[in-house]
């Protein structure tokens, strides 16, 4: 049921309208910072914002050790990102937490990718819980529909004296 | 026809790029991330017929013609940061494609892989009449068995069958489909079905019939469903739920072939049985809809309004939210009650049990046990080893996940495998509001020593932050999902609840 071929792509009718023009033209002009993620620079979590139509900027809470920064965003549907920013200004981890998933590609950027090869093999994995545990990287996401809860942090980028443990939602 | 179309199209792209690529040499100075390289678009198909093709598209040209299974990569370099989105243009013979994954953005500095799935077109079967109510009414078999997936066997998941006509069909009217292997689940609230499961003459019509079709994206830690939104009268046990918004996975709303970029940004898009082990899923959780806020804002990989030029956010209203079937009953509508069995340590070849409508609203559903209240999200509180986590029963995860890494893991997976017996764990369970609490003893065994065949078992593995009292919980218990603001029993404690 409800198979429907198309007369028409999708695409094909958006060209006949001019704001994707518009839109092309602004992104090609658009000096794109670095996209935004686990493992990319401290500029990242300002995209995010952008990207995720937060309107008010993260706010910033250094860890007691002052090795790093806490990046705390709520999202406009209720979700609280985290993104932990060393001293570097390398983002070494990022957290979410609440009754909306997040857009993950743009927390996790390529490591998101990897996550959805393991995912679509992971045949006996349940529904609730996806978890890897790799030497650099790990994800720990988990919760059903309006409770969520995640993280995702490179073991190799932690600062000094930090663990997975400080790694909190 | 379509070849006249695309050579349209292809003109008019040629133009634009031109176009596109003169603006860009007036840029002047622009961030190096637009020139500085060449990305490469690759796709990977998978579900093609054999002797079978399905043409594809980039931004509504340069098309590619994909006769097997595996990656293939459009021809022609393309430029770093510039717009990209991929469709479907012609569709295979016997099945139809979706664009699962990475289906538009912007070039990125590496080679960009889209996902492509095909599903076998339906086909027509035998459609039968609504099924006969009773009274009461209010139960139906639980069934733990490999699956409906040839050559897997699924543990842990408890299927339902149930039986979906078009609203309205009466008495003797042959329009009805029974669909068997559906995940009974405690964790989410509503009916989601595989559109690949479905007789392509069953006709369900659109949830919103005077207006464009509506598209539900709902995220799972695992993985995403996608599929457009129907009415259906849903026939569980003898009763039905008349006119309730379920979810058609993998069906795609208003024709679109593409899967919106932010839904396939939450996780591995599932459309397939092979993906979820089920049939569909039966969501009869702790509330009466699967998304309160979405007929008042506009959500992100939740509800969508889809034409023919794709699909775009959108609120929708409350009564096209996809509902909780429980919830539409016309009695026995406040819960339900879920029995089962225990499971041996080496687990169970096949186990049934089963599944009551309604607490406290007939002699064989009374409340028996403590209540547990969740707050406003479904949760409440479990104490293991000395720290305090969020956490939820769950008939739809299909093991006990919690982090004690004193427990071994089987190799290369994050289930637990104890080499030993181990000793009943032990863990408290908080009300989240009021005092409540109780010790819960509790097993792992090893999910590599069970026994051959096991479909039940008391396995668990790692979890996230939570603690995720999965099907085992359920194994030897009565557990009770109250909806909330609905007394369980009548005139008792409202939902939401647990109680056990």
């Amino acid at each position: 049921m409800h198979t429907q071929y198309m007369n028409e792509t999708p695409n094909a009718a958006a060209m006949n309208n001019s704001p994707l023009w518009l839109l092309m033209v602004a992104a090609i002009c658009y000096a794109a910072p670095a996209l935004a993620v686990l493992g990319g620079d401290a500029a990242s979590v300002e995209t995010d914002r952008l990207q995720m139509k937060v309107a008010q900027a993260a706010s910033q809470m250094p860890a007691a050790s002052g090795s790093y920064t806490v990046h705390e965003t709520i999202l406009p549907t209720g979700t609280r990102v985290r993104q932990y920013v060393s001293k570097a200004g390398t983002v070494f981890a990022v957290t979410w937490s609440g009754p909306f998933m997040p857009d993950l590609r743009q927390l996790m950027g390529t490591h998101f990718d990897t996550m959805i090869a393991r995912q679509a093999q992971n045949k006996h994995a349940g529904r609730r819980v996806y978890s890897q545990h790799d030497p650099d990287l790990v994800i720990e996401s988990g919760g059903r529909p309006r409770h969520f809860v995640g993280r995702a942090y490179l073991p190799g980028a932690l600062p000094a004296g930090v663990t997975g443990q400080d790694i909190k939602q | 026809m379509f070849s006249k179309r695309q050579s349209f199209i292809c003109v008019r792209t040629l133009a634009l790029w031109i176009a596109v690529v003169a603006v860009m040499a007036g840029c002047g100075g622009g961030s190096s991330q637009t020139t500085s390289g060449q990305g490469n678009i690759s796709v990977s198909v998978i579900g093609l017929p054999a002797n079978s093709s399905v043409v594809l598209q980039n931004n509504g040209g340069n098309n590619l013609t994909v006769s097997a299974n595996g990656t293939s990569s459009f021809n022609g370099a393309y430029t770093i940061s510039l717009p990209y989105s991929i469709t479907v243009l012609t569709q295979p013979h016997g099945a139809t494609c979706t664009v699962t994954s990475n289906s538009s953005g912007v070039i990125p500095n590496a080679v960009v892989l889209v996902g492509v799935t095909c599903i076998p077109n339906t086909v027509n079967g035998t459609l039968i009449a609504p099924p006969p109510l009773s009274t009461p009414g209010n139960s139906t078999l639980i069934a733990l068995d490999a699956g409906p997936v040839a050559g897997a066997s699924q543990i842990n998941i408890p299927y339902v069958s149930i039986t979906v006509c078009p609203p309205g069909t009466l008495g003797a009217s042959l329009a009805c489909q029974t669909i068997g292997h559906v995940q009974l689940d405690t964790g989410s609230s509503g009916l989601r079905l595989l559109n690949s499961s479905l007789y392509a003459n069953l006709s369900l019509p659109s949830v919103n019939a005077s207006g464009p079709a509506i598209g539900e994206c709902v995220p799972f830690a695992i993985g995403v469903t996608w599929g457009s939104v129907v009415l259906a009268d849903i026939y569980l046990g003898g009763e039905v739920a008349k006119n309730v918004p379920i979810q058609i996975i993998g069906a795609q709303p208003g024709g679109v072939t593409a899967v919106p970029t932010d839904c396939s940004n939450t996780g591995t898009i599932q459309i397939t049985q092979d993906a979820l082990g089920a049939n569909g899923i039966l969501g009869v959780g702790l509330f009466a809809n699967d998304c309160d806020i979405c007929s008042t804002q506009v959500i992100p990989a939740a509800y969508y309004a889809c034409t023919s030029a794709g699909c775009t956010n959108s609120i929708v209203a409350a009564s096209q939210v996809v509902r909780n079937p429980v919830d539409a009953l016309p009695v026995d509508n406040n819960g339900v009650v879920i029995q089962l069995p225990t499971v041996a340590a080496s687990g169970a070849s096949a186990l049934s049990g089963t599944l009551f409508f309604g607490i406290g609203t007939q002699t064989n559903n009374a409340l028996v046990g403590t209540v547990y209240a969740t707050d406003a999200f479904g949760t409440i509180t479990t104490t293991y080893n000395g720290s305090i986590y969020t956490s939820f029963i769950d008939s739809g995860s299909n093991g006990v996940f919690f982090n004690d890494p004193t427990i071994a893991l089987c190799a290369s997976t994050t289930w637990y495998c104890p080499s030993s017996t181990l000793p009943p764990l032990s863990a408290i369970n908080t009300a989240a509001i009021g005092a409540t609490a109780g010790n819960v003893s509790f097993s792992i065994v090893s999910l590599f020593q069970l026994s051959s065949g096991a479909v039940a078992a008391n396995i668990g593995g790692t979890g996230s932050s939570n603690f995720d009292w999965g099907l085992p919980f359920f194994f030897g218990r009565t557990v009770y999902t109250a909806i909330q603001g609905k007394p369980a029993p009548p005139g008792g404690t409202p939902g939401p609840y647990f109680a056990y």
